[in-house]
């Protein structure tokens, strides 16, 4: 059990004094972004999450442009039919879930394994260290959002040839839609892990709010709920990415996003405050 | 300096720490004694910020935990030592603790030498056995060379190699001047370790003070007497109870006399011209004491045979 262990009889002490470490500089803000940062990458599931969801991106967007292009093709379509960004989206279905599940484990597998303790040792004041949580998901999310709308559109480009139509400007709009909608998503799911703590709960909350809900206020016979159902994550980002401009504009899409990632990290840095670790 | 002032924590109706008042001074090490779910625990979070006290405050040199710019750097804790996440390196861990306070990397490898763990360095955390989760939560403790430590069970887990190294280390940080607060459920080690004692029971401060007018106060210290001529040991017996001294034990040739007044019992047999073979003071163990000060206090003990006696006869 031991085995590779050095004794501990006869070693070194710790330094005598404090005056042979410099004096404190670095901390604050940078020192817990820097710290969230290095907990972020130092995790398998952080890689093994990022490489997963971009080779079946990859995949799924391949698929689904070689088939459009056979069927039009098989239809006798004219080329230049199909806007780029129609196919290069299409794998985000698939992987908003690999965003969620990246913010939510940041946040809850320090509460499963009691982490949290550390964390908030080193980093102890609260508003602080979710400040710096959130930046590094943000970062994460929005380079991930980024990678994910220029692969899904580079691989559609490519693979539907001819028949693309739509330029570089298309292909810029569809990359800044996707990444607003993927950063957003996973805020919000990192807040809504600050307030449930648990890793499977938190999920299954972040699924309902996200895919549950606007699907059940779409389905009721009432205008309002209707109404209330436009204004939810998963449609908001619909608009942005299709570039709807019923029943609102992209400016608002946008509003509407950025709105739950604030109201969901603000609720959960409350009950952090408030909550012991 | 540590600083409890009413320091309380309720979770309902339960209080878990009752207006705890200590000062926790530096250049010496203070044990922290107490049955389990006396508070220790929740003591310790608290002083951390982990807990916010229910009443009272928790104070680092005049101020709480959260307000120091650079906590690490100037209080190491080791807490609990499966506090960590268990599919980072041992080493990415630290890495992770020094960039949150500044501290330069080199530190690190330093601190990983000093606990013994560079060849386990770039393992696991989730594969370290207890006593290897024990070394790294030290080096954690370490890594920031605060003025203050607090150890929650630091000996927990490790061999007898590991326990010596851990008292070597712990009096040596106090040689130093620093303020080392540790908690333990070892009495021998605490025997060997503490030079000041608090002892707390159900939340509520129940003895503090040096360890030897701890042990000295307790019933189990005693001064034997040997005295060879039965005639002049009737006589000291006599005098022993008239100068109301308590007698707990006798033989042919000896008597136990309950407190360490080694002193006076002396110059009593030299008054009365009694000879001695022996005269010393018997002192009870840490673990004696410690069960006589505790013994109304403990949460989840087994009732003894004498309070099941007392109970049936009710």
């Amino acid at each position: 059990m031991t085995d590779n262990l050095v004794p501990l009889a006869g070693r070194a002490r710790p330094r005598a004094s404090n005056a042979e470490l410099p004096t404190p500089r670095g901390g604050g803000f940078p020192g817990a972004v820097s710290s969230e940062w290095s907990k972020f990458w130092t995790l398998r599931s952080t890689w093994w999450t990022l490489i997963a969801s971009t080779l079946l991106l990859a995949a799924f967007t391949a698929v689904i442009a070689l088939a459009t292009r056979l069927q039009v093709q098989a239809e006798n379509g004219q080329p230049g039919s199909v806007p780029v960004g129609s196919v290069g989206v299409s794998g985000l279905q698939l992987v908003q879930f690999a965003i969620i599940a990246l913010a939510i484990i940041a946040v809850c597998s320090e509460y499963q394994t009691g982490s949290i303790r550390s964390t908030l040792q080193w980093v102890p004041k609260r508003v602080r260290m979710i400040a710096a949580k959130t930046t590094v998901v943000t970062v994460v999310c929005a380079a991930t959002g980024i990678v994910f709308g220029l692969l899904g559109d580079g691989i559609a480009w490519i693979a539907l040839g001819p028949y693309r139509s739509g330029g570089v400007d298309d292909v810029v709009r569809d990359v800044l839609a996707v990444t607003v909608y993927l950063t957003s998503l996973g805020v919000f799911s990192m807040g809504l892990g600050f307030m449930i703590r648990s890793t499977a709960g938190t999920f299954a909350i972040a699924l309902l709010a996200v895919f549950g809900l606007p699907a059940a206020f779409q389905a009721v016979d009432s205008a309002i709920l209707n109404t209330m159902g436009q204004y939810l994550p998963l449609s908001a980002g619909g608009y942005l990415i299709d570039r709807a401009v019923e029943p609102y504009g992209p400016g608002t899409a946008v509003a509407v996003l950025v709105a739950w990632a604030v109201v969901a990290v603000v609720a959960g840095g409350v009950l952090l405050k408030r909550r012991d670790a | 300096m540590i600083t409890l002032s009413g320091l309380t924590k309720r979770y309902g109706d339960t209080v878990a720490v009752d207006d705890l008042n200590l000062e926790i001074a530096p250049g010496r090490v203070t044990g922290f004694l107490g049955p389990n779910g006396s508070g220790k625990s929740t003591t310790m979070r608290m002083i951390l910020g982990l807990d916010s006290p229910s009443g009272g405050r928790a104070l680092i040199d005049g101020k709480p935990y959260a307000a120091l710019s650079h906590p690490l750097r100037r209080v190491g804790a080791l807490l609990d030592a499966k506090s960590l996440h268990p599919g980072r390196r041992a080493r990415s861990h630290l890495i992770a603790m020094a960039r949150s306070n500044g501290i330069p990397l080199s530190r690190v490898d330093e601190v990983l030498e000093i606990v013994g763990l560079e060849k386990v360095a770039r393992k696991r955390a989730g594969a370290f056995s207890l006593g290897m989760g024990q070394r790294l939560g030290i080096a954690g403790a370490l890594l920031g060379d605060p003025d203050i430590l607090i150890l929650d069970e630091p000996v927990n887990g490790l061999d007898p190699d590991g326990v010596r190294w851990v008292r070597e280390l712990v009096r040596e940080l106090a040689g130093e001047g620093r303020t080392v607060f540790v908690s333990s459920h070892l009495m021998s080690e605490m025997q060997l370790t503490a030079d000041h004692l608090v002892v707390i029971g159900k939340g509520k401060l129940i003895a503090e003070g040096p360890i030897e007018s701890i042990i000295g106060n307790s019933s189990a210290t005693a001064v034997r007497v040997r005295v060879p001529d039965p005639a002049h040991l009737d006589r000291l017996r006599e005098q022993l109870l008239r100068h109301s001294f308590t007698v707990t034990a006798e033989t042919a040739d000896s008597v136990t006399v309950a407190g360490s007044a080694v002193a006076e019992i002396g110059d009593l047999a030299f008054q009365e011209g009694v000879r001695l073979h022996e005269l010393r003071v018997v002192e009870a163990s840490l673990e004696e004491a410690y069960m006589e000060i505790t013994g109304a206090s403990v949460e989840y003990g087994a009732p003894s045979r004498g309070a099941a006696n007392t109970e049936a006869q009710v």
